[in-house]
């Protein structure tokens, strides 16, 4: 655990909803693009390269999907390309789609960056105060989709080495596919009853509990979440006086360029591109510690 | 091997279908419509669009419709103009024809795609349901009257004077309208 991961909890969530909050509720394009960028960036410091280069072919599918699917429903705009159906497919509604798609695909992005760094020890440690119940079940949850993976692999590695769905064919696979499926749900059921014994001959439900945490507030916490906190109330207060407001129908309005709107957009710039240079600048750091040993 | 052709030949197949449903056409093509010429055996009907209501609720009007092209300054659309009626026309075929001769941008659902049977008029010249307040969009009028059918479903006849016009409070305003010409 190192550079932006090892913020205390706390100021990490907070980071987080912050960034989540304004990319999901400014619809305007700078904002949502200095989003991606931002959290792509971060992305590609978690994880590894060939990771990175799936992850980002599957977003490019689903932004060309998004756009799709928002030429088919949405015809308003003043500049149509052609008719389809007695419907214009408009330029606005292809832009539109586009920055939906942009918007949603960043925040995929940020929730995996999410769940890389406030891992769910973590996440006990935010909210196991306020409610340790709903966390717990949270937690359990949330482990369950690794879990599952592990157990798919598993399942379906037997299967073929008995000989069962083992061709090349995609149909096949897709059918051996189903089948690992159907066996995995029987399983995670009994999984689930099974955890539910261990815990209580361990003796969950008992009166006397308590939980402790290793993190502490410290004075970079400090300054970090200050920042985190100025800079979102720049952007929160830019929006409320109309100067991030952006348009697409009927026809696209262009961006805002006071100084106030200015200040918003290079705000949330630094806002996201934090935690990359907070790694970046850790990354030189251990690299040059190396280079003198 | 073999599934996979099968697979990937029923997909192509699939979708070829689908384009195959669809109708391409040039923004030329859309608006290269033919009016007939009014003779004086030809039977006509009336239509005139406008937003009147708008102007009294302007404050109500998304921010991003606040022009003059989009909101004309005396609410009118298009004026009343006189359109030869062909057999069976209804309140859309009229409306869809005059649009597009005059270039006016309209959005609709199609009469199978509604619950109700009948096509619906989302948008007018950018104007859409919604666009004023909770209780705006499209109505029309025959002869001064409301209906209780879809556009698609009112057949019109000769001398017929239809009049689309934009509510702002579920087509409240435009009877109270009609009140104050009656009297």
């Amino acid at each position: 655990m190192r550079g932006f991961a090892s913020l205390n909890p706390r100021v990490l969530a907070l980071y987080f909803l912050s960034v989540l909050l304004i990319t999901m509720f400014m619809w305007n394009p700078a904002i949502q693009i200095i989003s991606l960028l931002g959290s792509l960036l971060l992305l590609s410091t978690l994880t590894s390269a060939k990771e990175m280069l799936s992850d980002i072919c599957f977003y490019a599918v689903l932004i060309l999907l998004i756009i799709a699917v928002n030429l088919m429903f949405s015809h308003n705009g003043e500049t149509p390309m052609f008719f389809l159906n007695g419907n214009p497919i408009t330029f606005e509604a292809l832009l539109y789609g586009a920055e939906a798609g942009v918007m949603i695909v960043s925040v995929i992005a940020w929730c995996k960056c999410l769940s890389r760094i406030i891992t769910t020890d973590k996440f006990q440690y935010i909210f196991g105060g306020v409610a340790p119940e709903v966390m717990l079940i949270l937690s359990m949850a949330l482990r369950f989709i690794p879990l599952f993976k592990r157990q798919y692999k598993r399942v379906s590695n037997a299967q073929k080495a008995m000989g069962i769905y083992s061709q090349e064919s995609r149909a096949d696979k897709l059918k051996g596919g189903v089948w690992t499926l159907s066996a995995l749900t029987s399983w995670s059921l009994e999984n689930s009853v099974e955890t539910g014994n261990a815990m209580k001959a361990r003796g969950y439900g008992l009166k006397p509990r308590s939980h402790y945490a290793i993190f502490k507030f410290g004075i970079n916490d400090f300054i970090i979440a200050l920042i985190v906190i100025a800079f979102t109330v720049v952007v929160l207060i830019s929006s409320s006086l109309g100067k991030l407001d952006f348009y697409f129908y009927p026809n696209i309005s262009g961006f805002d360029l006071s100084y106030l709107s200015i200040t918003a957009y290079i705000s949330f710039g630094v806002l996201t591109l934090m935690p990359y240079f907070i790694e970046t600048k850790e990354d030189i750091k251990w690299k040059f510690y190396i280079s003198r040993i | 091997m073999k599934k996979d052709i099968l697979i990937i030949f029923s997909a192509i197949l699939v979708v070829a279908a689908l384009i195959m449903g669809m109708d391409f056409q040039s923004v030329d093509e859309y608006y290269l419509t033919h009016i007939d010429d009014i003779k004086p055996d030809s039977q006509t009907v009336f239509l005139s669009i406008d937003c009147k209501t708008i102007l009294e609720n302007y404050d109500k009007l998304d921010d991003n419709l606040k022009f003059e092209k989009y909101v004309p300054k005396d609410g009118i659309i298009l004026k009343k103009t006189e359109y030869v009626l062909r057999k069976g026309d209804t309140v859309f075929d009229i409306l869809s024809r005059a649009v597009r001769h005059n270039k006016i941008q309209m959005e609709y659902k199609g009469a199978n795609e509604t619950a109700y049977k009948s096509a619906y008029i989302e948008g007018i010249n950018y104007l859409y349901e919604l666009s004023c307040g909770e209780g705006s969009g499209w109505s029309f009028l025959v002869n001064g009257k409301m209906t209780e059918y879809g556009c698609s479903q009112v057949k019109l006849k000769d001398g017929d004077v239809v009049e689309w016009k934009y509510t702002c409070n579920f087509g409240e305003d435009l009877k109270q309208a009609d009140d104050k010409e009656m009297k």
